[in-house]
């Protein structure tokens, strides 16, 4: 079945009993949809408070594609979610990661904007008689909420509430948010990663325990020699039924090592007490907050931001960076073992387009209604798959529809 | 070796795989460091590498597991060290080496080229020189990176 214009239909490439058709990863067509359907409406994460904290604290970073600039107001402490993208001839005006700053000026011709994107300035402005300047601030995103800390922007200016969109996810937001004594804060940098290949490889390869002991054997092997005896984590993805994996709804899922408050993952990789998928491109995993920002159809950057703890002494925090360090990032030994396996070597195998079906069923049977509309499976099924990509087909199918 | 033999030494270790010499070169309280970005303070900012003597022989143990994927193949490498600055270091017997690195290295089909500014903290032990502390600062290290999992 095709549409009117010859390409599939989304609905077309999930089938009933969940296979995935090759094409959803390697298509620019589907990229350029998602960057519609997925991008342009839903809530997506921007910044965490703690980045923001002083009226003109700003980061710059990406909604979907499109460069942003997320700042907290000068004047009167709200933080705007604002397109990067001088109105006179279109140069990002800020090229910075994060700073602090009252106005914007643009280096191509000097137009100035207020920090809460109010065009303040027009260079030699005798120019201009007619122009309409209140129309010519920087593009603002009509809505920007904040859940337990945690920074959402939408292109939509209607729809469901940040608290409603996150629904059964919230409860883990608040949690994350709960880590430190006093909270959390993101003040330590990020490690930036890109890598040829589709964007939700990545979000797919958060909650993935099934591949862990395979794509992992070489960190296990660092664990067991550092503990001493086999580390138990495989143990407990395939036979502890308290580790379980959940679609939460509206694509978002979690794994629970055990209690979701207290649970550990028992690997050394950071001690939050669960992954978590926020839909469509936020992430939870070790210690760390993953956000990752589609580039193309074969191109992605992702950013981990250790999540340190306020309350805690230096010393515990660094030991925070140092768990993280030695498994994630460009030189970790574990998560550079995910880009080279299950995103470059899925690349490579993905070019074999002559069959083209991806087989994501795994678990299906046992998939258990739970509280609230969730669907409960074990640790190494693929629910997480599954509920990003209900989500995903619902959106693409009404992207399409529109 | 000289303070500046040693960082070839060093580097030809790095080039022809012999990871278990390469470890022997460090004292056993040294630190192997790769800040990320400005990466000032590594107890309050995320490192790329910030490794304590275990974890750099964690390291070597996990290439040569046969199972570390992102080095299977193993990057190819060729390390150039220039600029050998030698100076007294903080205390007696040590010594603060300042040198320029540039290495090219092949993987999957292609060439990257990294880097950076490189300082060695260098210490006596009995006739040999010993490196105690180990700082690579890639000019490329607040940037989208790869796969970095090889020896720099």
């Amino acid at each position: 079945m095709t549409t009117t214009t010859g390409s599939p239909s989304p609905a077309d490439l999930i089938t009933d009993d969940w296979r995935l058709h090759g094409s959803v990863y390697t298509s620019p067509e589907i990229f350029a949809a998602e960057q519609r359907a997925l991008f342009r409406g839903p809530w997506l994460y921007v910044a965490h408070e703690s980045e923001l904290r002083e009226p003109g604290d700003y980061k710059t970073t990406y909604a979907g594609t499109q460069p942003v600039i997320v700042v907290r107001g000068a004047d009167d402490g709200e933080v705007r979610v604002l397109l990067n993208r001088c109105r006179h001839r279109g140069a990002a005006v800020c090229h910075e990661e994060r700073g602090n700053a009252n106005y914007f000026r643009c280096p191509y011709h000097g137009w100035t904007y207020k920090n809460s994107g109010e065009l303040r300035g027009i260079t030699y402005d005798d120019a201009y008689p007619d122009l309409d300047r209140e129309s010519l601030g920087l593009v603002a995103l009509p809505r920007v909420e904040s859940f337990a800390g945690f920074v959402f922007a939408s292109f939509a200016p209607d729809g469901p509430s940040l608290e409603e969109y996150l629904g059964n996810a919230g409860r883990y937001l608040r949690i994350v948010s709960q880590q430190g004594p006093d909270g959390i804060r993101l003040s330590a940098g990020s490690h930036k990663l890109t890598y040829r290949g589709n964007w939700k490889l990545q979000v797919e390869n958060t909650i993935d325990n099934y591949h862990f002991g395979f794509v992992h054997r070489s960190f296990l092997d660092v664990l067991a020699d550092r503990i001493g005896e086999a580390p138990p984590i495989m143990k407990n993805v395939l036979q502890n039924p308290e580790w379980r994996t959940i679609d939460l709804g509206n694509g978002h899922s979690v794994h629970e090592f055990g209690d979701p408050e207290t649970g550990s993952n028992q690997g050394q990789l950071g001690d939050l007490p669960f992954n978590l998928i926020i839909f469509p491109n936020l992430c939870f995993v070790g210690a760390q907050l993953r956000h990752i920002l589609p580039k193309a159809a074969d191109e992605t950057e992702v950013r981990l931001y250790p999540i340190l703890h306020e309350g805690e002494s230096d010393a515990d925090n660094a030991a925070i960076l140092r768990a993280h360090e030695g498994f994630y990032g460009p030189a970790g030994m574990g998560g550079a073992d995910d880009i080279e396996v299950a995103f470059d070597r899925v690349g490579d195998g993905l070019k074999a387009v002559e069959e083209d079906w991806l087989v994501m069923s795994r678990g299906l049977h046992r998939e258990q209604p739970g509280e609230n509309g969730t669907v409960v499976g074990r640790a190494s099924d693929e629910v997480p798959q599954r509920a990003f990509y209900r989500q995903w087909k619902r959106l693409m199918a009404a992207g399409e529809a529109a | 070796m000289t303070a500046e033999e040693i960082l070839y030494r060093e580097a030809a270790l790095l080039d022809e795989g012999r990871f278990e010499e390469w470890l022997e070169l460090f004292t056993d309280d040294a630190v192997y460091w790769v800040p990320q970005g400005e990466g000032g303070d590594p107890e309050h900012e995320v490192s790329i590498v910030y490794d304590d003597r275990q974890r750099m022989h964690e390291r070597v143990l996990r290439l040569g597991s046969g199972f570390a994927y992102s080095q299977d193949p193993p990057s190819r490498t060729c390390h150039l060290v220039g600029n050998v600055l030698v100076e007294p270091g903080e205390t007696e017997g040590e010594l603060r080496v300042s040198s320029k690195l540039i290495v090219a290295e092949v993987r999957r089909d292609t060439q990257n080229l990294f880097a950076g500014t490189v300082e060695h903290v260098l210490v006596a032990d009995g006739e040999e020189l010993r490196i105690r502390r180990k700082v690579v600062r890639l000019v490329s290290s607040d940037t989208p990176l790869g796969n970095v999992t090889f020896l720099i």
